[in-house]
């Protein structure tokens, strides 16, 4: 069975789709970790918000999948936005520490918040991805992953354009780089920490739509994927984008691999081996530090 | 948006007005998963106990005197726990506490049972060291009213005699590992284990197990997870086109899988559990009618164990005539109590001997098809 | 204040009062290991619940499995957490700031499923129970009173050797190398053993207050290596101000009896508790306590 092409195949293709998703729940943070230098504990909540404002929208407003989703990623910018305002500029000039915390409260209010509201029942999105399959010569393809692969594609290409291409997204690596500078240089540090979390937010609100309708949602869902996605920010390099995205495929393809031909145990065991082992052989991440496209 | 504003804020007046019991009333205390990742099954905790509570008050209480239901957070994590328990213990002054859903949160706050003397019915944990622990086996406070892990395993061990091979896919709790030990103990040696995979109860992705089980294509897939994690196995296992009976204890019966199981893709199909909603029962149906009417879901598997543990403890008040402690664990020890699914009586270890249902999917609907005596 | 710390147990014969109490205590010297390395070497550390666990498995299996004296196993356990600090801390602490995040947290995470996979020694996720009261030279801490004084005795010791470390020479040399690396390194401290012991020291400490926590709760699986622990630890240090003694003393104190008070209202209990967090970041941004 372990030699079975067919059977290697179909755990590449899981491991691919899985990482990609991996890599789009987590470039959020690595840009509000590499530009503004902030731990966002409430990350994996944003996933969750985003999954469950979605649901909402599609339940209680009818609206389309395609339709919703767009209309959430708007909204989860804008709740990125209203973090950065609260919660991190007037902690702009005092370290880490106090954003640690601010969003840590923000964490525990959304996950009571949304089960007061939602109740605690697992819920599920339809999305009309999610009954298709595609079989490539024995290799099962899923819709809904393939969904993901693709905003995995479209938000990598387009956040690279958008750090190279506009005034604001250089302003963005700017600040990664040295924040003093850019004060000195006349960039407005305040506008450009709005956006950022905008941004951030946006992005994880991708990820929550288009991964959330593969399984159940219930309040405490975020939390796996916060750890999985500080993984693959420090693997990657912290703040790198395109070491975010190979660093969340190479775990992906590695879990797979691990819990396909080991079992689950191994499966978790091997990804947290991986890092250690990384890390060690390379203290700054595999693709070394800061904002880079 | 409205209406889920609507039930937020209904909610937190709720709560702000929740806890105004009067010394005079019988309390019962309880402390569940209000939050944490089983917070779903602390909601059927809270929501049966409040039923059970109200309908034995509404026909005039319990001597004459009102019973309330009081809930703490325990997150399902033994030191919360016990502090949950020691707040209702000796804060509110409970006069009897039902048990947890997480067996070691339930074990840890046994031996304050035992130290407050004051009864303890567990109604969902299924550890069996809970019941070797029990009655004659050191604490008389404690009684079972469901079965525990052991008893089910008899059960499951007669019903999979037929298949070759069976791949194990499990929480990586003592529910999902402890209750795969026990079956492993009374499997007959022409049953073949290809694999076994303990997840994390918070992981949802089972891409690179389903692939190992389409390759290697086992008779049976024996299944010990809970609610969320069955329906996300559930879904992933249609995308793979699966055709492998899930046997064991999946929570077939439970609401949350309901849609899954009615695609027909699931035929074959069986569970051993305690409970299932929509077993065709007029005591069942006296339960479960009002429930869904209440709180728009049908009752899960911790909402009957709660609801059927204060019925219990009403009875056992009754015949004693009285609240005091002692007189109650006498009387409970000697109940022979009308429950849903048969009399309730205990053994030497406080165990009821509970009859247990053996279900099996047809054409996407489940059915009770024995309810098998505990051995 | 401290009088009446001490005739706690004569004020209040509640048990739940007590109890409460009593977890303060390990709180308050769980702080103190969160401290030493957040607060005086600069370090996120996640490896507090591998030092707990590691701390609450030790003390359990010996006095389980041995039954050892509780005088010797809670040396042991501590002994244990400093190695648990020395084998994390070797690797963790030659990489940069942000990995050691990450590594300590896979190297808890690693030991939880260590825990849950040994099934023959700690019968895995089956956890061990009816861990017995702890025993030193014969003597049984059995009540609750008796608990409230061995908890408020280990809590002032180990509140007294972080004070004596910290403003000792080598206390120095650690926040000189927190306040400015290089600096640190010209003047001939080796930054890197210098922070390995007080990391090890904290792992000491951690294990001290998991071996309590598993006599006084009587049962442990390997959900003790769980994250939610971490949480706390991080508000209570951070809130209480990080490298600084009194500070995160008193956080450990507000941090503990607040949920608790908050159970007044159990539903919307973490909601209120998520607010006030917040509140407190918004409002008073600098410390909470003077």
């Amino acid at each position: 069975m372990a030699t079975d092409p067919i059977f290697l195949a179909q755990l590449a293709a899981n491991g691919l789709s899985v990482g990609m998703g991996y890599a789009l729940a987590a470039v959020g943070l690595a840009l509000i970790f590499g530009i503004l230098g902030q731990v966002n504990f409430a990350h994996g909540e944003l996933y969750m918000l985003a999954a469950f404002l979605l649901l909402w929208a599609m339940r209680q407003q009818g609206l389309p999948y395609g339709i919703a989703g767009l209309l959430m990623v708007a909204m989860m910018a804008a709740v990125g936005m209203l973090l950065a305002q609260g919660i991190i500029i007037p902690n702009l000039e005092r370290g880490f520490e106090s954003v640690v915390i601010g969003t840590l409260a923000v964490a525990i209010i959304l996950q009571n918040a949304v089960r007061l509201t939602f109740g605690a029942t697992p819920l599920d999105i339809a999305s009309p991805f999610e009954a298709s399959v595609v079989a490539l010569g024995g290799v099962l393809l899923f819709g809904q992953r393939l969904l993901v692969c693709a905003a995995f594609v479209v938000a990598f290409a387009g956040l690279a354009a958008f750090l190279r291409y506009t005034e604001l997204g250089r302003a963005m690596r700017a600040m990664a780089q040295n924040r003093e500078a850019c004060v000195m240089v006349g960039i407005d540090v305040r506008r450009v920490t709005r956006w950022t979390g905008a941004l951030g937010a946006a992005l994880v609100g991708l990820a929550g739509v288009v991964i959330a309708p593969l399984f159940d949602l219930y309040p405490n869902m975020g939390t796996e994927v916060v750890i999985k996605s500080f993984a693959v920010v420090i693997i990657g390099g912290m703040g790198n984008v395109w070491g975010s995205a190979l660093a969340g495929i190479a775990l992906g393809v590695a879990e797979s691999y691990a819990g396909g031909l080991g079992n689950a145990a191994l499966r978790d065991a091997i990804a947290f081996v991986v890092m250690i082992v990384i890390l060690l052989a390379r203290p700054e991440g595999l693709f070394g530090k800061s904002v880079r496209v | 948006m409205q209406s889920s504003l609507r039930g937020f804020l209904s909610a937190f007046s709720l709560a702000l007005a929740a806890s105004t019991a009067a010394a005079q009333d019988i309390k019962i205390g309880v402390a569940g998963p209000i939050t944490g990742p089983l917070a779903f099954l602390g909601q059927h905790i809270k929501w049966a106990g409040e039923l059970a509570t109200d309908e034995i008050n509404q026909k005039g209480g319990l001597l004459g005197r009102k019973l309330v239901f009081l809930m703490q957070d325990s997150a399902c994590r033994p030191g919360d726990g016990v502090t949950a328990a020691e707040r209702l213990l000796n804060q509110d002054r409970v006069d009897v506490m039902l048990g947890d859903v997480c067996s070691g949160s339930t074990m840890a706050v046994m031996p304050i049972m035992e130290k407050a003397q004051r009864p303890f019915i567990v109604t969902i944990s299924t550890h069996p060291d809970i019941t070797a622990k029990s009655g004659a086996g050191g604490n008389p406070w404690v009684f079972r009213t469901v079965p525990h892990d052991g008893m089910i395993a008899d059960v499951v061990a007669d019903k999979i005699k037929g298949v070759k091979s069976i791949a194990i896919v499990g929480e990586d709790t003592d529910y999902g590992r402890g209750a795969v030990r026990l079956l492993k103990e009374r499997l007959p040696a022409s049953v073949r284990i290809v694999s076994e995979d303990y997840l994390k109860q918070t992981e949802t992705d089972f891409l690179p197990i389903l692939t190992r089980i389409r390759a290697s294509k086992p008779d049976a897939i024996g299944t010990y997870v809970l609610d969320q994690q069955a329906s996300n196995l559930m879904r992933q296992y249609l995308q793979f086109g699966l055709s492998i009976p899930l046997v064991g204890r999946p929570p077939l019966g439970s609401g949350v899988v309901a849609e899954l199981v009615k695609s027909g893709k699931f035929d074959g199909s069986w569970t051993v559990y305690p409970y299932y909603d929509k077993f065709d029962d007029p005591k069942n149906e006296a339960f479960v009618k009002p429930y869904i009417q209440r709180f728009k879901q049908p009752p899960h598997y911790a909402g009957y164990g709660v609801y059927e543990g204060i019925k219990l403890y009403a009875d056992a008040v009754r015949r004693a005539g009285t609240t005091e402690a002692e007189r109650v664990r006498e009387a409970l020890a000697q109940s022979n109590f009308d429950a849903i699914l048969g009399p309730m009586r205990f053994d030497p270890n406080n165990q009821a001997r509970s009859r247990i249902m053996y279900m099996v999917i047809e054409r996407g609907v489940v059915h009770v098809k024995e309810l098998a005596a505990a051995k | 204040m401290a009088l009446g710390g001490l005739c706690l147990p004569l004020l209040s014969d509640s048990a739940y009062v007590l109890h409460i109490a009593v977890v303060t205590g390990f709180y308050v010297i769980l702080v103190q290991s969160l401290n030493l390395v957040l607060g005086y070497c600069g370090l996120l550390s996640f490896a507090s619940p591998a030092f707990f666990g590691m701390g609450a498995y030790v003390a359990t299996l010996l006095a389980l499995r041995l039954a050892w004296d509780s005088a010797a196993t809670f040396v042991l356990a501590a002994l244990g957490g400093v190695l648990t600090g020395i084998v994390i801390g070797f690797p963790s602490l030659r990489v940069s700031r942000h990995s050691f995040v990450i590594v300590t947290l896979s190297a808890t995470l690693l030991l939880q499923l260590i825990a849950l996979n040994w099934e023959d020694m700690t019968r895995g996720s089956l956890g061990l129970a009816d861990i017995p009261a702890p025993r030193f030279f014969g003597l049984a801490v059995e009540t609750r009173a008796q608990w409230y004084y061995l908890s408020a005795t280990a809590a002032a010791a180990c509140v007294f050797l972080t004070w004596a470390v910290v403003s000792s020479r080598f206390g120095r040399a650690l926040i000189a190398a927190r306040d400015n690396e290089q600096l640190a390194v010209a003047c001939g401290i080796d930054v890197f053993r210098t922070r390995l012991l007080a990391f090890s020291l904290s792992g000491g400490l951690a294990a001290l207050a998991g071996a309590l926590y598993a006599h006084f709760i009587s049962y442990i699986d390997p959900g003790v290596f769980g994250f939610s622990v971490t949480e706390t630890l991080l508000i209570m240090v951070i809130l209480g101000g990080s490298g600084r003694l009194w500070g995160p003393v008193a956080a450990a104190v507000v941090f503990t009896v607040l949920p608790e008070a908050l159970r007044l209202a159990p539903e919307i209990r973490s909601l209120a508790y998520g607010i006030i967090l917040l509140s407190i970041v918004l409002f008073r941004p600098r410390r909470l306590f003077p």
